[in-house]
């Protein structure tokens, strides 16, 4: 497989066309073809963009999400997709928005695979440029908070019954997308981030759940997805929330880094570090040999554009802990977590992949 | 939709290295990457070649199949793949050969969809053009076929048990497709050659089952497939089988007619090859909403036919049928099994620019 030095971590803002075409679709207004017809279009443009600004990876965008989670309650029936909790963003400002979370109310049937068309079509339009195409799936914390147990009882009677399936469903994308070729499989893994504030672990602790048992029980089941797969690259990403520009926690990855970065058995992990939120890179000491750290230094929740030479001299400081041949770099999170995406431009996004891709054929050129 | 006038039934020839490398991958010597990037690549060349002759349809060959029904086997747990009786084929020649069908031996459990692979391939690659996409899909009561009394009664108690999960799996599968955007579907019924055989009718008798009974049973499965869907064209393809140019039934429509009306389909491909499939009078069956493809162009052999021969036939044909609603394509595709029939890949060229430059000069 080719290099990987300039990542992306998936998610790229959808163009206004694509929302229009989605609530025509729901309304019935246009048929499936024709849906697609613009859907695809909206991948095309994603791939192009990507290709122009010289990543080395490339994923569609997950232009046919409309939201990071939403390939798995799209694709298995037995989510109710707005009845879950609703959970707070916020920015540096102190501005604040709710976001509903599904609700798993059914026991879970799949419909299709989750991302089998994503992948098969990324084949036809980035097969052959060189690059190596991404596919991302939620992991299983991230499913867990879709069990509420008052809501959720009736389709499983505890959180673990729900969890094996859900394990179940994300072993089997795993097989079929690696039989369709794929050799780079991300983890979405945010929930991690929660076990990493402060706040937040206090909030666990209140309610009786031990922060450091249900990180082990995260790892263990995220090790399930991945376990026995040899022919692909698995990567893990960690943000703390990427919700139209604002996100739900704080703290550096000390709490988690011993065991996560240890335990856990991905090749690859694609850190947010994007601003003081994510603490230093003394972590990335616990990082076995075998591993890479994806450095999350560019930050797709502005469109401030970062210089070369701060990248650079950040990448010299966790070369302090780590060294450069098991370092890449890309932005903190996804573009566009949610199909409102963050509030940035286009021209905006492009210039922050063409920075990395830039930035890194320098650094390891 | 845009007007049809050249059809492809499915399936085109498999080149020598996706042969090779479908046998390296069984055998674990390339990984699923390599083997993707050979498939598609030949994926690629048939539809570029179809792009070429300039088809009014497109479809991927069925080049990721070992066989016109292994979607249906390699999709599934349940099945033993080459466990099943064995079926003779015939050649005009005189000779015989013999195909391993697979055999159901547990309960069927889908591990993927049977052409969202393919079909998503194939939209984009084709995307931005004005040719239609085709999937195919096997029909019910060909899958019956893969079921034996004996051997598969653990995993099913009765046929109508195993043909119920069928049914669902293959409905399942049409509402993939046409959320994929699919808009041309196509089932392939063989199995009602063997009810059109009067040697083949016999049999179903002597052995207790009425052949007119069965086919009541086959167009109510047909049905269910498709029901509910109002999105694409759903056609229907009817051959007396094509297995390295061999055939195993003879005999015309007529014993099988009812099909065209009371089926739901718009529109049906028709074996037209030679007189084996019988006269067109039977054409004046079908309802007036219904299209039939024409399939005068043989895949079993080489010999590429006139243009004066088809456009007679097809003149022929309108007398029962009005022109407009008629198309061309082949009789059956040129590789209902990988291996293959007697012609090249040039052949099989030639015989898709005779369908399309036919079909230009007839309908313009």
């Amino acid at each position: 497989m080719a290099e990987m030095r300039s990542d992306v971590i998936g998610s790229l803002l959808r163009p206004e066309y694509l929302k229009e075409a989605r609530q025509h679709l729901d309304a019935g207004e246009i048929s499936d073809a024709e849906f697609k017809r613009i859907e695809d279009r909206a991948v095309d443009e994603a791939v192009e963009l990507q290709l122009r600004s010289g990543v080395d990876v490339i994923t569609d965008g997950e232009m046919r999400r409309y939201a990071f989670f939403s390939h798995f309650v799209d694709a298995v029936d037995g989510f109710d997709k707005l009845g879950g909790k609703q959970i707070t963003y916020r920015n540096e400002e102190g501005e604040k928005h709710s976001y509903a979370r599904p609700v798993v109310v059914e026991p879970l049937k799949p419909r299709r695979h989750l991302c089998a068309e994503e992948f098969s079509y990324m084949r036809v339009r980035a097969g052959g440029s060189g690059k190596t195409i991404k596919i991302t799936l939620i992991n299983t914390q991230q499913a867990a908070s879709y069990y509420e147990p008052e809501k959720s009882k009736d389709a499983y009677p505890t959180v673990d019954a729900y969890m094996a399936d859900v394990v179940d469903i994300l072993r089997r994308e795993v097989k079929e997308l690696i039989r369709l070729g794929c050799q780079y499989i991300q983890v979405d893994a945010p929930q991690y981030a929660a076990l990493l504030d402060p706040e937040v672990r206090k909030m666990y602790e209140e309610r009786g759940i031990d922060p450091d048992r249900t990180i082990d029980m995260c790892i263990e089941r995220d090790n399930a997805i991945v376990e026995g797969f040899s022919e692909a690259t698995f990567g893990v990403h960690l943000c703390r929330g990427n919700n139209q520009s604002k996100f739900y926690a704080s703290g550096g990855y000390d709490f988690v880094a011993r065991k996560l970065f240890r335990k856990i058995r991905f090749d690859r992990f694609l850190l947010e570090y994007d601003d003081e939120r994510s603490g230093g890179f003394e972590p990335l000491r616990e990082v076995p040999g075998d591993r890479t750290v994806v450095l999350g230094f560019v930050t797709t929740k502005t469109g401030r554009l970062e210089s070369s030479e701060e990248l650079k001299a950040r990448i010299r400081e966790a070369e302090r802990y780590i060294p450069r041949e098991r370092l890449a770099l890309s932005t903190q999170c996804g573009f566009a977590s949610v199909i409102e995406g963050n509030l940035l431009t286009v021209e905006e996004e492009e210039s922050k992949l063409r920075l990395i891709a830039e930035t890194a054929g320098e650094v390891w050129r | 939709m845009t007007k049809i006038r050249s059809d492809v039934v499915g399936s085109m020839l498999r080149p020598a290295y996706l042969l090779q490398a479908r046998k390296r991958y069984e055998d674990g010597e390339i990984g699923h990457p390599e083997f993707k990037e050979t498939e598609d690549r030949a994926v690629d060349e048939a539809i570029g070649m179809q792009e070429r002759v300039g088809l009014d349809v497109i479809s991927d060959g069925e080049l990721r199949r070992y066989s016109f029904y292994g979607h249906l086997i390699d999709s599934l747990d349940g099945f033993d793949k080459f466990g099943g009786w064995a079926i003779r084929f015939k050649y005009e020649g005189g000779g015989e050969r013999e195909v391993k069908r697979p055999l159901v031996v547990s309960r069927l459990r889908r591990n993927r969809h049977l052409c969202a692979e393919d079909f998503t391939y194939l939209r984009a690659r084709v995307s931005g053009t004005e040719r239609l996409t085709k999937a195919t899909l096997i029909s019910a009561q060909q899958a019956s076929a893969f079921y034996d009394g004996e051997k598969s009664k653990a995993a099913y108690p009765d046929v109508e048990a195993y043909l119920a999960d069928i049914v669902d799996i293959l409905r399942e599968e049409v509402r993939e497709l046409i959320r994929l955007g699919c808009s041309y579907i196509q089932v392939d019924a063989p199995q009602y050659a063997a009810l059109l055989d009067p040697a083949l009718r016999e049999g179903y008798r002597k052995r207790g089952n009425d052949p007119d009974r069965l086919i009541d049973l086959c167009i109510e499965m047909d049905n269910a497939v498709i029901e509910g869907h109002s999105g694409a064209t759903f056609a229907m393809h009817i051959c007396r089988g094509n297995a390295w140019g061999g055939f195993y039934a003879s005999g015309g429509y007529g014993p099988i007619a009812k099909i065209f009306s009371r089926t739901n389909f718009s529109r049906y491909l028709l074996e037209y090859d030679d007189e084996r499939s019988g006269g067109f009078e039977v054409l004046r069956k079908l309802p007036e909403d219904r299209t039939v493809a024409l399939g005068l162009v043989t895949t079993k052999n080489s010999c590429l036919e006139s243009k004066a021969e088809l456009k007679a036939r097809i003149e022929e044909a309108s007398h029962y049928m009005p022109l407009e609603r008629l198309s061309l394509s082949t009789q059956c595709g040129f590789a209902s099994e990988m291996a293959g029939g007697p012609l090249t890949l040039e052949d099989e060229e030639a015989k898709l620019r005779l369908v399309v430059e036919t079909a230009e000069e007839v309908w313009g």
